[in-house]
């Protein structure tokens, strides 16, 4: 009944859609086409029987109801909307339900759950899996896969800084998550930030929150804007932007976690040296671990030991665009390689940053592939979490 | 307010009441200042009647003080809450006082009360203000103010006798002891004048007091000086008449002309002229400000005298502003007759500089005169103070004469506007008449260029930081009411009438009463040089200042009531003329509605400040129910504050104010019903056709409502197409003021460190606007001003042609850096035709000297200037084409 923007939709459920929006075109579910799907994608092992198995449940659930969703609880306010993790009654899964609240007209909101509908084909270890969007009574919801460690973000409230071995595997996600994105779908994502990279304690990290519903942003009665912003010189410009502007967010946001704070306004020579600390030592194995100077909790808000004003939220921009890029000017000798690294994040020009090919041949990101970490062990003690039972040590992303 | 609360009565005030009282007396105050600060700033303040508009409410303002203290003293220390602790608040007594900011806000709250400072003795006094950076003079100043205060209290306390209680500034003038009750403290605010050092000057002026005009200070000399006539002593009489004693300098007598058996001196020698009844004989003038940007003033004024001719009679004086050379000069008053009625009056088109004033008025009552003195700044650069001519209207029997139509149609309007000096232009619709500078304006002049060419049209208003090192014989030098420190002068916002056919209505005199009308001239800061030539300055006929030389023959006692009452009257609605006490319970009650009279219908819609519903009360209103978080005292205020600035709004392009529920929880305010729908969905509904000539209208009924507005002293704040009602080419403004509490950005609707953006509102905020935008941003501190409005009626006109908002799905940051840093949306795209973005550029533009609705008006249709009705317009731009 829906055109679909897609011709073939992989497909593993009849849209689910509490307001007959669309489309249960798709009801004989082409397993053998989505394998063949997965095989493209160059999955290990574990990676591809996490994925089958997400899709087998997502079979199960069939179509979304309000009525069938028990609220556990809050786990966050994200741009427009409030999401809980519920429990989905007839399947018994855990989910992430996000809800929007929007007073629009029924087209429009048909509108935008078509177009959420591509979520349903972006199946990736790197992409928060996606069980469904349906409207009801005034909110738009989403339900996504629940990812148990939450956000980066949250994270990083928590615990400070975020240890460089973390965050390799952070960007290695990140780079395969945008490179899917692109590859596959030829989209880009758009809102890279520490709060939409969320992890588990299974060791994934995934990508979520981008943007495919155009008309769903332009729908939301509200935006937040605070004193963060990830955005890339050229977006702010207006002038054309790409897939490099998630790069400059990328970077934006691996510097911001490795030291703890966003880093603009940049720390001055003092609060520096408290970042970084009694430089050299110890930084390769145990950062996590370490006392850090840095008062947990308001990355961005406190502005540390240089007490200026907080900007306003022009003058951050307007030294986004027009002042060097940050880490640049850190040559103080114990920041490590993810700053460095950053710099090729974070240069102004997109067409000298590297691009999502050429961060793959990083060093950086070579080694950190290579490496074993404990990121379960790390989030579990970052974020309070018990460690599941299913082992996860050894973690290869 | 009632003065005559007795005492018993008081004695059993209770915390409530007492409460009560001081709230409403703060009311006043609220009221008093500003206007205070208005006539201060605004206002010459050389001319003796804003001087004593000036003493007035000064000593209103003591005594409402005063009264606060008595109230707050009813009640028992250990029974007063916090919020009576609230009064007084010293915040607006420094304010009185004029003290700097930079001085008031050294001090952390709470760590000085009034009380307290009246406590203390004046060497404590100074010793704690200069703690916080004030100088000497500031103390002194105070001090002045303090013991004037003191007094009022003590004697204030056992009787409700009328008295002055005008503050005796410090002064470089003697004679200032002129009321019998601060007299004992002369000495105390008088020592400061002519010298930086209170104590070495003490003696000298105590003695100084007695022989008022026997030393004038060469710094002082060549200055208007108004001194009072009778040395030292202040009669207490009622019925005594004072005329202000002119200054050394200043007794020059106008020119008379012969015809006229009447004499308008620029100067009063010490006479009293006949007809002033009240004795409302101040200390002289308000002394100059500390640091005085005003750039004109007025020479002096002139008492009146009964014409007997229909005629005005015009003191206008050129006064030489440069040395004190001038002391010598002979200026050579002019004595201007008017001969038409204030009728020929109304379209003289207005423009900015001071000189211009002066030159238009003179070429409009004298084409062929040449000035006898040479334009200021013509000679020196550093001859800032420009001064005004002065008109005053002789009346005669009561009765402003007017042409008889006028008389007849007349709107409660009591300014008259002189525009131009070409009187060519009798329909055009009057610019900046309806749109006097305000103090927030004011800022602007600061930037004013420094030489402009002298040329008709644009006279160069030089800036003058501080003219008390500048002496000019225009600037008042009788004891310095402290002005706020501000460049430029402007009138205070104006009752007048400016709808379309406001060209017509400006000959309009509501004469009821007794009038005196007093023309004070407005000067606007000059513009830059592409600025029209016709921004003139505006004469006004000044309402506020009736009261102060008020002939009325038939009700000498009328005037004698409440002063409250005449303040209210006066000054809380400029439109009023002075009414009897019956009618006077004015102020919020009387826009009140209880809650329980509305017949709350169906919501019709939804704004940032709560929901708006179709109801009753006598007929169909919109009722928008106002949230706000409860116990916000601020939020509170801001609201009745909004509500004051609202009673007066009528025009045809505004919404009615009906009134407001103001009694927490119930919070309303009630309009009439916009019919039609709002611009917002008129534009996005493609069956509708928006032709230029459409939106053209469409933007001259909005931009005439805002220019009202913008006239009453009110700000917009949050224009956009959503608060535009659209009915059958019907523009109806709403929502005006209201964005101060609309608590879109309060913390309620705040997540963590982020700011709530609502969709579509960044594209309207101007540059300066949007680059303060933070987190913590606060609805009331941005600094949203008249071009702030232009800005966002820019972006409905854009709106109006492209059919969305410009920026677009842009994600709210690059709104903001785009905005910010200045850059516009390409306007080449949307397909716009020359004219179109031309005036979007124009509202968009940076140029703050011309951003303004009357401008705006004449840049909007070109085609239709000629025309004053605007339903003329489609046919005849037809015809034009």
């Amino acid at each position: 009944m829906q055109k679909r923007r897609k011709p073939e939709p992989i497909q593993l459920n009849p849209i689910p859609d509490g307001n007959a929006v669309n489309g249960t075109g798709a009801s004989e579910t082409n397993l053998e086409a989505l394998q063949k799907k997965l095989e493209e994608l160059e999955l290990d092992e574990q990676q591809r029987r996490r994925l089958e198995a997400f899709l087998t449940q997502k079979q199960k659930v069939g179509e979304l109801k309000d009525d069938d969703f028990e609220k556990i609880n809050e786990l966050g306010a994200g741009n427009g909307g409030v999401v809980f993790k519920v429990s989905h009654r007839p399947s018994g899964l855990i989910m992430a339900r996000k809800l929007i609240h929007l007073e629009i007209k029924p087209a429009i909101r048909n509108q935008i759950i078509r177009e959420l509908q591509v979520l349903h084909e972006c199946n990736s270890p790197y992409i928060v899996g996606f069980y469904g969007a349906f409207y009801s009574d005034g909110e738009i919801s989403i339900c996504m896969e629940h990812m148990d460690g939450g956000s980066l973000d949250q994270s990083l409230k928590k615990g400070s800084k975020i240890p460089e071995q973390i965050l390799g595997k952070v960007s290695i996600a990140v780079i395969k998550g945008l490179s899917y994105l692109r590859e596959k779908h030829k989209i880009m994502h758009r809102d890279v930030k520490p709060s939409n990279i969320l992890v588990n304690s299974r060791c994934e990290i995934k990508l979520c929150d981008f943007g495919v519903s155009g008309q769903l942003i332009d729908s939301m009665a509200n935006s937040f804007v605070g004193t963060r912003s990830y955005m890339s010189p050229e977006r702010l410009q207006g002038t054309h932007y790409s897939v490099q502007s998630d790069i400059w967010s990328m970077g934006l946001s691996l510097v911001e976690m490795a030291i703890g704070r966003f880093p603009i306004p940049p720390p001055d020579a003092k609060e520096l040296e408290q970042i970084f600390g009694f430089p050299v030592e110890g930084e390769a194995a145990s950062s996590e671990s370490s006392s850090k100077p840095w008062p947990p909790g308001k990355p961005g808000i406190s502005y540390g030991p240089d007490s200026r004003p907080p900007m306003a939220i022009f003058e951050l921009l307007d030294y986004i665009v027009n002042e060097v890029s940050v880490p640049t000017t850190w040559k103080h000798p114990s920041i490590m390689d993810i700053p460095i690294y950053s710099c090729a994040l974070l240069i102004k020009n997109p067409a000298e940053r590297a691009d999502l090919k050429q961060l793959m041949g990083h060093p950086f990101i070579k080694q950190s592939e290579a490496e074993q970490v404990d990121f379960a062990g790390w989030l579990c003690s970052t974020i309070g979490l018990n460690q599941p039972g299913t082992p996860t040590h050894g973690t290869a992303m | 307010m009632n003065e005559e609360m007795t005492k018993s009565e008081e004695q059993h005030l209770s915390l409530q009441k007492a409460l009560q009282q001081c709230e409403l007396v703060q009311n006043m105050i609220d009221i008093s200042i500003s206007s205070l600060e208005g006539l201060r700033t605004k206002c010459a303040t050389s001319n003796d009647l804003t001087q004593k508009e000036i003493r007035t409410l000064e000593g209103k303002l003591v005594k409402y003080f005063s009264r606060q203290l008595s109230c707050k003293c009813k009640v028992a220390l250990e029974e007063r809450s916090a919020e009576l602790e609230d009064f007084p608040r010293l915040g607006h007594w420094f304010r009185i006082v004029n003290l700097r900011k930079e001085v008031t806000q050294e001090m952390s709250p709470g760590e000085v009360t009034l009380e307290g400072l009246l406590e203390m003795s004046e060497d404590q006094v100074c010793e704690l203000l200069q703690k916080f950076g004030a100088n000497e003079e500031e103390c002194a100043r105070l001090n002045a103010s303090l013991s004037c205060l003191r007094k009022a209290h003590q004697l204030g306390k056992g009787s409700q006798v009328k008295q002055d209680w005008s503050i005796k500034w410090p002064t470089s003038e003697s004679g200032k002891e002129n009321s019998p009750v601060c007299q004992p403290e002369a000495s105390q605010w008088i020592r400061f004048q002519l010298s930086q050092n209170p104590k070495v000057q003490s003696k000298y002026n105590q003695h100084m007091c007695h022989s008022p005009q026997a030393v004038a200070s060469p710094l002082y000399a060549d200055r208007l000086t108004v001194d009072s006539l009778t040395t030292g002593l202040f009669p207490s009489l009622d019925s005594g008449h004072r005329s202000l004693p002119p200054s050394p300098r200043q007794r020059h007598f106008g020119h008379t002309p012969p015809r006229t058996p009447l004499v308008v001196n620029t100067m009063t020698p010490p006479g009293t002229p006949p007809m002033r009844r009240r004795n409302k004989v101040k200390a002289p003038g308000t002394p100059p400000p500390p640091s005085r940007k005003l750039i004109h003033l007025l020479p002096g004024f002139t008492a009146l005298h009964r014409s007997k001719s229909h005629e005005f009679q015009l003191g206008n004086r050129l006064d030489d502003t440069q040395t004190p050379k001038a002391l010598k000069k002979k200026t050579k008053p002019l004595n201007l007759k008017i001969h038409s009625s204030v009728g020929s009056c109304e379209n003289l088109p207005t423009q900015r500089s001071p000189l211009h004033t002066e030159r238009s008025l003179r070429s409009f009552f004298f084409p062929s005169f040449i000035p006898s003195t040479p334009p200021v700044h013509a000679e020196t650069p550093s001859a800032n103070t420009l001064s005004v001519p002065l008109c005053v209207f002789a009346y005669q029997h009561n009765t402003l004469k007017c042409h008889n139509k006028c008389t007849k149609e007349a709107p409660p309007c009591h300014l008259l506007i002189i525009q131009r000096a070409r009187l060519v232009r009798t329909e055009s619709v009057p610019c900046d008449i309806n749109n006097p500078l305000r103090y927030t304006d004011l800022h602007i002049s600061q930037t004013l260029p420094k030489t402009n060419k002298i040329n008709k049209d644009h006279i160069p208003v030089p800036y003058q930081p501080d003219s008390s090192s500048n002496p000019s014989s225009t600037t008042s030098s009788t004891p310095s009411s402290p002005a706020p420190p501000l460049p430029s002068s402007a009138t205070p916002p104006s009752p007048l009438h400016p709808s379309p056919q406001s060209a017509r209505q400006q000959k309009q005199f509501n004469l009821t009463g007794t009038i005196v009308c007093h023309i004070i001239s407005s000067i606007y800061p000059d513009v830059a040089p592409e600025a029209p030539p016709s921004r003139a300055p505006q004469v006004i006929l000044h309402p506020h200042l009736n009261l102060a030389f008020t002939q009325n023959e038939e009700g000498n006692d009328e005037d004698s009531g409440d002063e409250f009452e005449e303040m209210n009257l006066s000054l809380l609605s400029a439109r009023n003329f002075p009414r009897k006490a019956s009618q006077t319970s004015i102020f919020l009650q009387e826009w009140d509605i209880p809650f329980e009279q509305l017949e709350i219908g169906e919501m019709i819609g939804k704004g940032r400040f709560g929901k708006v519903f179709h109801g009753r009360w006598h007929g169909e209103v919109a009722i928008r129910l106002i949230d706000i978080e409860r116990d916000n005292e601020d939020q509170l205020k801001a609201f009745k504050r909004e509500v004051m600035a609202y009673r007066n709004t009528r025009h045809e392009n505004v919404v009615l104010f009906m009134g407001a529920c103001m009694s927490p929880p119930h919070l309303a305010i009630i309009t009439s019903l916009c019919k039609g729908r709002t611009l917002y969905s008129v534009v996005r509904d493609a069956k509708v056709v928006l032709d230029v000539n459409k939106t053209r209208q469409i933007a001259q009924e909005m931009v005439k409502g805002m220019g009202y507005l913008h006239a009453k002293g009110i700000l917009h704040k949050d224009m956009k197409s959503k608060n535009v009602f659209y009915d059958n080419g019907k523009v109806v403004i709403t929502d005006f003021g209201l964005f101060t509490i609309s608590g879109v950005l309060q913390a309620g609707s705040r997540r963590e460190d982020k700011l709530r953006i609502p969709n579509g509102w960044l594209c309207h905020l101007a540059p300066e606007l949007i680059q303060q935008l933070s987190p913590d941003t606060e609805e009331d501190k941005l600094p949203f001003s008249k071009q702030s409005d232009v800005f966002a009626f820019g972006t409905i006109w854009y709106e109006l042609h492209a059919r969305e908002w410009p920026y677009k799905s842009q994600p709210a940051e690059v709104i903001i850096w785009q905005i910010g840093s200045g850059m516009k949306p390409n306007l080449a795209q949307t397909g716009m035709g020359k004219e179109i973005s031309r005036i979007i550029k124009f509202c968009w533009s940076e140029n703050l000297f011309t951003l303004n609705m009357p401008y705006l008006l004449e840049k909007l249709p070109k085609r239709n200037r000629r025309l004053s009705h605007p339903g003329h317009f489609w046919k005849s731009a037809e015809y034009v084409k």
